[in-house]
């Protein structure tokens, strides 16, 4: 029989708080747990990380890259054809490294973007577990369940203050 | 009768509107913009096809109205990452209305001021020779020239923008598909990715956003500082100054505080945003308008003062003709607009109305368009050798191309309103939320009803 999902909405991050304990209580893996929201919620998370994010060591490694890359550019390129210019030499530290720089930046915002798009699975359009009605507020915890728990899962999140609950 | 509580369904409903309603007015705004930005591309076409002679520039004037809209439009650019950026990382809780406005104005301006390079190659249609690409020839850009670091620079800088306008746009892109019909639905599912607003879909967004911020900051300034480089590494009389890079930078973050407030004060009142746009964003910005005007007028005041000590002979017919020769009338009209009239508006505070800072902001932008034409034209037409000594009057062709393009950028502005909230739904609630957590008086009636209980 296939999983189900619990879509149960708080009007507070309180009560979600309060349900996402019960239910990891009640033995709710957590890695079946989402929690959804309009904006971020400042204060302690609601679901301990699953996975730290590696942002920056995208971003250090696409600056690494694009300085590594812009740097080769510059040089090979006027190697390649060495035409003396405004009496500079062929290969001349002061504009390579203006290259360079610019190389790197740009090779860090597109690592940024890379990585933010892989490690969020981006885009994706598959059809996922959600309640458009979060963008008018609130907080939707989403529980995978199978058939036996759900009737747990109803009592838990609606003794919480669960404003709303679907199965979907 | 009670004013209505700010939520997250009021905030939506209000940012949102604009792009699910349409009315005549907009239309009619954004036929006339159309024609305008129509008469560039026609005064582009006709030089095209009947050669760049259609331009004023003549020797030894090579550059003229389109190098200074250029640089000016580059100027503008700054207004949005940049300070979006800077405020970003100081965490300055007044910025949340005001980003979008700011990030989308560097993705137009940068679009426009792109414009009059390729414009003024006149053979356009070469432009790719500036892309380093293998080819069979073996020949490459010059990478020593500043106008190779122009476009590297400028190009790093429209991928940083249009990134960091794009990544805070992805939460705003779900809750336009969840709120809207028809073919909209459609595209604002794939503007939005398959966004959802998991918790670990915020943690991540923000510290992309938070990375992108700090990327930004130092590329921003490069791209001006390179700009003024393509003047400051020439031997010319008042452009080989070792202070042009700082001086520009100054000059666009001014010109560009300036920019972005025009186009608060006019999305303010054109899509009604006026409990969002509140004074103190006005009074903020304008104090920060009023310390670039004393920057700007430092660097002025340094610039020449040095250039007058100096009395190099080459240098001074450039100096005196800006002074009190041909270019007088511009230069003192620029002082008034830069800095004789946001003086007073901008220093005292109860002159620091809306209306008063819009008016203050217009001179600038306006000032600062003349002084990128007073850097370069008086030079240009003043070379080392006095028997070289020119003039130059635009032609009607670049006069239209060069004031069209107001029009153009407008006109990406106002479409991209259109379809993209020009405040940042998600940004703008945390503002409250966190306003509320702080126990601060939040910019709005009331408090957003997502807090945390305690």
């Amino acid at each position: 029989m296939p999983d189900t999902w619990c879509l149960a909405k708080f009007a507070r991050p309180v009560e979600a708080r309060s349900a996402i304990r019960r239910l990891l209580q009640s033995g709710i893996d957590p890695e079946s747990m989402e929690v959804m929201t309009s904006q971020p919620i400042h204060g302690e998370p609601f679901l301990p990380e699953k996975k730290p994010s590696k942002l920056r060591t995208w971003a250090l490694c696409g600056a690494a890259v694009g300085m590594v890359g812009g740097c080769a550019l510059a040089t090979i390129t006027a190697l390649n054809y060495p035409l003396v210019k405004g009496g500079m030499p062929i290969v001349a530290p002061w504009t390579v490294g203006l290259i360079t720089y610019e190389t790197t930046m740009l090779g860090a915002v597109l690592a940024t973007l890379a990585g933010l798009l892989i490690e969020l699975g981006l885009p994706n359009f598959r059809n996922l577990p959600y309640d458009s009605s979060v963008v008018d507020g609130g907080v939707v915890v989403a529980v995978k369940s199978t058939a036996d728990k759900k009737p747990s899962i109803q009592d838990v999140v609606t003794t919480a203050g669960a404003v709303k609950v679907n199965w979907v | 009768m009670a004013e209505e509580q700010f939520n997250e369904e009021r905030i939506n409903r209000d940012l949102l509107g604009p792009l699910f309603k349409t009315s005549g007015m907009y239309y009619l705004t954004v036929g006339l913009l159309a024609a305008v930005a129509l008469v560039v591309f026609v005064a582009w076409g006709l030089q095209l096809s009947l050669g760049i002679g259609m331009a004023g520039k003549n020797r030894p004037s090579f550059w003229g109205l389109y190098i200074t809209t250029f640089v000016f439009w580059i100027g503008i650019s700054h207004a949005g990452t940049l300070i979006s950026a800077i405020l970003r990382v100081v965490q300055a809780e007044w910025r949340r209305p005001i980003t979008r406005c700011a990030e989308a104005i560097t993705t137009f301006a940068l679009c426009t001021g792109s414009l009059f390079p390729i414009i003024h190659l006149g053979r356009a249609w070469l432009f790719f020779w500036m892309i380093p690409y293998p080819n069979s020839r073996h020949l490459w850009p010059n990478f020593q020239s500043p106008l190779m670091w122009d476009f590297i620079a400028i190009n790093t800088y429209l991928t940083g923008s249009v990134t960091y306008l794009f990544l805070p746009m992805i939460p705003d892109m779900a809750v336009a598909r969840d709120k809207s019909t028809g073919w909209r639905k459609n595209m604002y599912r794939t503007l939005a990715l398959g966004w959802r607003g998991t918790e670990r879909q915020w943690v991540r967004l923000e510290k992309a956003i938070g990375i992108m911020a700090l990327i930004i900051i130092p590329v921003a300034v490069s791209v001006h500082t390179i700009v003024s480089w393509d003047f400051a590494m020439t031997i010319m009389p008042m452009w080989h100054s070792t202070i042009f890079g700082p001086y520009f930078v100054v000059g666009a973050i001014f010109s560009g505080i300036a920019g972005l407030l025009i186009a608060m004060v006019i999305i303010r009142k054109y899509f009604h945003l006026e409990h969002y746009l509140q004074q103190i964003h006005f009074d903020n910005l304008g104090k920060m308008l009023f310390t670039m005007s004393l920057l700007w007028f430092y660097f002025t005041f340094t610039e020449y003062l040095v250039t007058w000590y100096g009395n190099n002979s080459a240098e001074m017919p450039v100096f005196w003709s800006k002074i009190s020769g041909q270019y007088a009338p511009m230069f003192w009209l620029m002082v008034v607009c830069n800095f004789i009239i946001p003086f007073p508006i901008l220093a005292i505070k109860k002159l620091r109305t809306i209306p008063l800072i819009f008016f203050a902001s217009c001179c600038v932008v306006v000032g600062m368009w003349i002084e990128r034409f007073l850097i370069i034209v008086p030079t240009l037409i003043h070379p080392y050798l006095p028997y070289n000594y020119g003039h130059y009057w635009p032609s009607v062709t670049e006069m239209c191309i060069a004031g069209g393009t107001a029009g153009f950028f407008v006109l990406l502005y106002f479409l991209f309103a259109k379809f993209s909230p020009m405040i940042s739904i998600w940004e703008y609630q945390e503002g409250l939320q966190v306003a509320a957590h702080a126990g601060a008086e939040p910019h709005a009636p009331s408090i957003n009803p997502v807090t945390e209980s305690h």
